[in-house]
């Protein structure tokens, strides 16, 4: 009744926009509306025209991703022009591949260093079996020792040891007369091939490996 | 067989189409519907093309999703919410596009605005053209805020009864009821123009 009573007063208040409203025509849907919608079921056309509704934190965080993504890429920017490049001549320089690649059952040693402190056994096998600077003492699967004559990638005649070179001593006593044409210029061309990095394997390392050569060395004597 | 369907009511039909999946009694929901449902969208986006296009989508959602129908609902209001839904959608989404959007909330100047948009209200011969007329009404309508318009249309274009109302738009019947009336109030104002000729 309550509602009745609402409806009535309600409906002559607003009277005039009632049936301004009742008096708009009827829109009616298209002819071709069903073959088409029967078309898109039939042809499995199901992509809706209305856009999906977007959730209000995706709108929110898509804004502010795209800031601090901004906003990085500015700080990248600003901080790289600081000039903070790095000096060519203060870099270490790179170590030659092909040189320190080192498998792992074997040790290079140089016969003239001091500081690997071979058994005898070992040193006599360095001795007898090189004449350049650099061999390869490979321990095979099969527990046989082999010694390999490590080529190196550059002429030995005009190579310099640095170490040597500025503490006033050559190597083995040896004078290297070429070595004043690696600083040759003029019309020459310069052999200079680049430095290598003489490395030292570890202490621990050259131990392991030399007790294994040990008692490698007395099985093949017995 | 098409005509014994076509004595169903439309939950009947429904039933059949969930059940058995009988295209037919598709087809004869969305014969029912179309129109009553084209004129609903149409007065709610004041756009005919749009509306075709939503009428479409909602027919599409209601073949995929015909088991999301409950038999204790009323078709007519599954079929509007969907319908509604996607209206609003459309309408936020051109919101949110317009770069100088119209101002929604209601003031005394908004049937000035309405007369300066269209000098024909200054003009009472033509306005006395129903078409035209009907184009001012349908000008005024898309003035008021759409949680208002909404409503307005169910209740005093599709003739929907306060309780159906509030199951298509979810909302309380106190809701309906006092948004009805702030609509109504919104477009006095604004066809007041009208009312004197």
């Amino acid at each position: 009744m309550e509602v009745n009573n609402y409806k009535s007063k309600q409906e002559e208040k607003f009277s005039d926009v009632i049936s301004a409203l009742k008096s708009l025509p009827k829109v009616k849907a298209e002819d071709n509306f069903e073959f088409n919608l029967m078309t898109r079921i039939n042809n499995k056309n199901f992509e809706m025209h209305t856009p999906k509704k977007v959730f209000f934190i995706k709108r929110i965080f898509a804004p502010a991703a795209a800031l601090a993504f901004s906003v990085l890429i500015v700080f990248f920017l600003v901080n790289d022009s600081g000039g903070n490049i790095e000096n060519p001549f203060l870099m270490e320089p790179t170590m030659r591949q092909d040189f320190s690649a080192v498998k792992s059952d074997t040790i290079e040693l140089r016969s003239s260093s001091e500081n690997l402190a071979l058994t005898e056994q070992s040193q006599n096998i360095v001795s007898q079996t090189t004449n350049s600077g650099v061999v390869r003492v490979v321990v095979q699967p099969s527990d046989a020792v082999t010694i390999e004559t490590v080529q190196l990638p550059f002429s030995d005649e005009n190579a310099v040891d640095l170490d040597s070179f500025v503490s006033g001593e050559s190597e083995n006593g040896r004078v290297n007369l070429n070595r004043g044409s690696l600083v040759s210029g003029g019309n020459s061309a310069s052999s200079f091939d680049g430095f290598l990095i003489s490395e030292r394997p570890s202490k621990e390392c050259v131990e392991s490996h030399k007790a294994r050569l040990d008692s490698l060395k007395k099985l093949q004597e017995k | 067989m098409s005509t014994k369907l076509a004595e169903l009511t439309d939950e009947e039909l429904i039933k059949e189409f969930q059940d058995n999946n009988t295209l037919e009694a598709y087809e004869l929901l969305v014969k029912r519907f179309k129109d009553p449902l084209t004129n609903f969208v149409y007065r709610f986006v004041g756009d005919r093309d749009v509306s075709t296009d939503i009428v479409q989508d909602t027919m599409i959602k209601f073949y995929l999703k015909k088991d999301s129908y409950q038999s204790f609902a009323k078709f007519s209001t599954w079929i509007y919410t969907i319908a509604g839904n996607l209206a609003k959608n459309e309408l936020k989404r051109r919101k949110r596009r317009k770069i100088y959007s119209l101002d929604d909330n209601f003031d005394d100047d908004e049937s000035k605005k309405i007369q300066v948009e269209d000098k024909s209200f200054f003009e009472p011969d033509r306005a006395a053209d129903s078409n035209l007329k009907s184009g001012l009404i349908q000008k005024a309508l898309m003035k008021v805020k759409p949680v208002y318009r909404e409503v307005v249309i169910l209740r005093d274009v599709e003739d929907f009864s306060y309780d159906e109302i509030a199951d298509i738009t979810g909302l309380s019947i106190g809701t309906v009821k006092s948004r009805i009336n702030r609509g109504r109030t919104q477009l006095q104002k604004l066809l007041k123009y009208i009312y004197k000729e």
